[in-house]
């Protein structure tokens, strides 16, 4: 099955050396688009990369899941500092942009898309602000219009750049950038979904009064992204009613996926099926 | 409070009107449709029982389409499977003044340019095909079964990238449905996501 490369391979870094030279850019500007890569400390000793899209009014990046079409962006870390290891892709809150007929999740004006870093655990690998290591990341992209232009760039930064006093105005960037990734949902509430020959309920028993929202699917191929969603609020209970994708491999037997408020709120949900048990006809 | 009633009345009557609409569901009859091709020659979908059909959406101005047949990959299925006696259409649903829109003769000499085998090239400017199938991406494709049901709804492999470099390695779905259905045996993938450049449907939609 085609799992989208969005995700970045936690690949623990080969120990090569990086002289300044040998270092690329740190931004590179692209068509519609400029790429830039951004480090810095969070929360005292954590270590954050970052690789923010500056978009062209009009233009747009996706999400995890593209949705009808696209394809979202790729990081690659081809160097760290030597015994680093980096996380996956944190993906801020999606926008639904529509293109036509089509619906897709993504991104426009600016998106940061934050990766944790981690040092060695023996501690021997430089340390972030000193030495020769160096953050170097292939990305690929494709942003879109009404046309989509396909990009890549390599961008890298010094390590010690990210103890520099410009790595200030990173750390805020990046913070930003993470906070408005989603939350997993509140230990509390209770997701589920039924299977209908067309759609999927999804309910979800919320701790508080239930408000309405836009369900954004972490898989694809599940609903039919284009569709209405039909959202009811009922006391605690937040319901919709989704249609089900003409891509639909299977039955699922949970539905992933992110509920964005209409406050702005944003929460991960993981829904289990309740009648999925059965066979259903279409 | 009336007027959010309104509104949650006209949404569901869309909701509900999209899943009235013909869709091309796999394991269903595929939607029959009359087209016109770039030489002005009527083909109508019932007219081609007993025959596989490959329907392939198309853009020239797509990053994704480039990728197939700049790489030659495009033009190697359709001679491969047309040899087999396939009806390969390539349909181009781009409405005038949206990329991908093409006259008749800029169809031929495109196609005839890029070395192309299908059996024809059916133009939809007004996005009525495409609409009937739902075709959302470029390429999006569809195989259809001698009987005339849709057997295969999606991506054409399973590398959903622009990288030329990609083809080599990727799982072609519409190849492995050809083969296994040839064969009497069921189609194991019947559906992926289609992933290409939206199709350029245009405003009048």
């Amino acid at each position: 099955m085609g799992i989208r490369s969005t995700l970045i391979t936690a690949a623990v870094a080969v120990a090569c050396t990086a002289s300044a030279d040998a270092i690329p850019s740190r931004v590179v500007k692209g068509r519609y688009v400029t790429v830039e890569l951004v480090a810095a400390r969070q929360n005292g000793r954590e270590v954050w990369a970052a690789v923010r899209f500056r978009l062209d009014p009009g233009w747009h990046v996706y999400w995890r899941n593209p949705g009808d079409s696209g394809e979202p962006p790729r990081i690659e870390w081809t160097h760290l500092p030597r015994g680093w290891s980096a996380g996956q892709i944190e993906w801020p809150t999606p926008q639904r942009i529509s293109v036509d007929r089509l619906v897709n999740y993504g991104y426009t004006g600016e998106v940061l898309l934050p990766v944790r870093l981690t040092p060695p655990e023996h501690r021997s690998g430089p340390r972030p602000g000193s030495g020769d290591g160096a953050i170097v990341a292939d990305v690929r992209w494709i942003v879109c219009h009404d046309v989509c232009v396909p990009g890549k760039a390599t961008v890298g930064i010094p390590a010690g750049q990210i103890a520099a006093p410009a790595s200030d105005e990173w750390a805020a960037l990046i913070a930003r950038a993470r906070d408005s990734v989603p939350r997993p949902a509140p230990k509390s509430w209770r997701a589920a979904f039924r299977e209908e020959p067309e759609a999927f309920t999804v309910s979800i028993l919320m701790d508080r009064r239930a408000e309405r929202g836009t369900f954004f699917p972490t898989d694809e191929s599940r609903i039919d992204d284009a569709a209405p969603q039909q959202v009811s609020v009922s006391a605690n209970t937040l319901r919709f009613r989704l249609r089900k994708s003409d891509q639909l491999p299977a039955t699922p037997t949970v539905l992933r996926g992110v509920v964005v408020f209409t406050s702005g709120a944003a929460f991960e949900i993981l829904a289990a099926g309740t009648n999925t048990d059965r066979p259903k006809s279409r | 409070m009336t007027r959010t009633r309104t509104v949650a009345v006209a949404a569901m009557m869309l909701f509900t009107l999209s899943g009235v609409a013909q869709a091309a569901r796999v394991g269903e009859p595929a939607p029959d449709f009359t087209g016109t091709d770039s030489h002005g020659k009527t083909v109508r979908l019932a007219d081609l029982k007993g025959r596989f059909v490959v329907l392939e959406w198309h853009n020239d101005g797509c990053p994704y389409v480039g990728k197939h047949y700049g790489s030659g990959n495009m033009q190697r299925l359709q001679r491969e499977w047309t040899g087999k006696g396939v009806v390969w259409l390539t349909v181009i649903s781009s409405a005038e003044g949206q990329q991908g829109y093409v006259t008749a003769d800029q169809a031929d000499a495109y196609f005839k340019e890029k070395n192309g085998a299908q059996t024809a090239v059916l133009l939809d400017p007004k996005g009525t095909i495409g609409r009937m199938y739902d075709a959302r991406t470029t390429p999006h494709m569809f195989v259809i079964d001698p009987k005339g049901t849709l057997i295969y709804n999606g991506a054409i492999d399973d590398k959903p990238t622009t990288d030329r470099a990609d083809v080599a390695g990727a799982t072609n779905y519409v190849s492995a449905a050809l083969t296994e259905a040839m064969s009497g045996k069921p189609v194991t993938r019947s559906t992926s996501r289609p992933y290409g450049c939206s199709v350029k449907y245009g405003s009048t939609s």
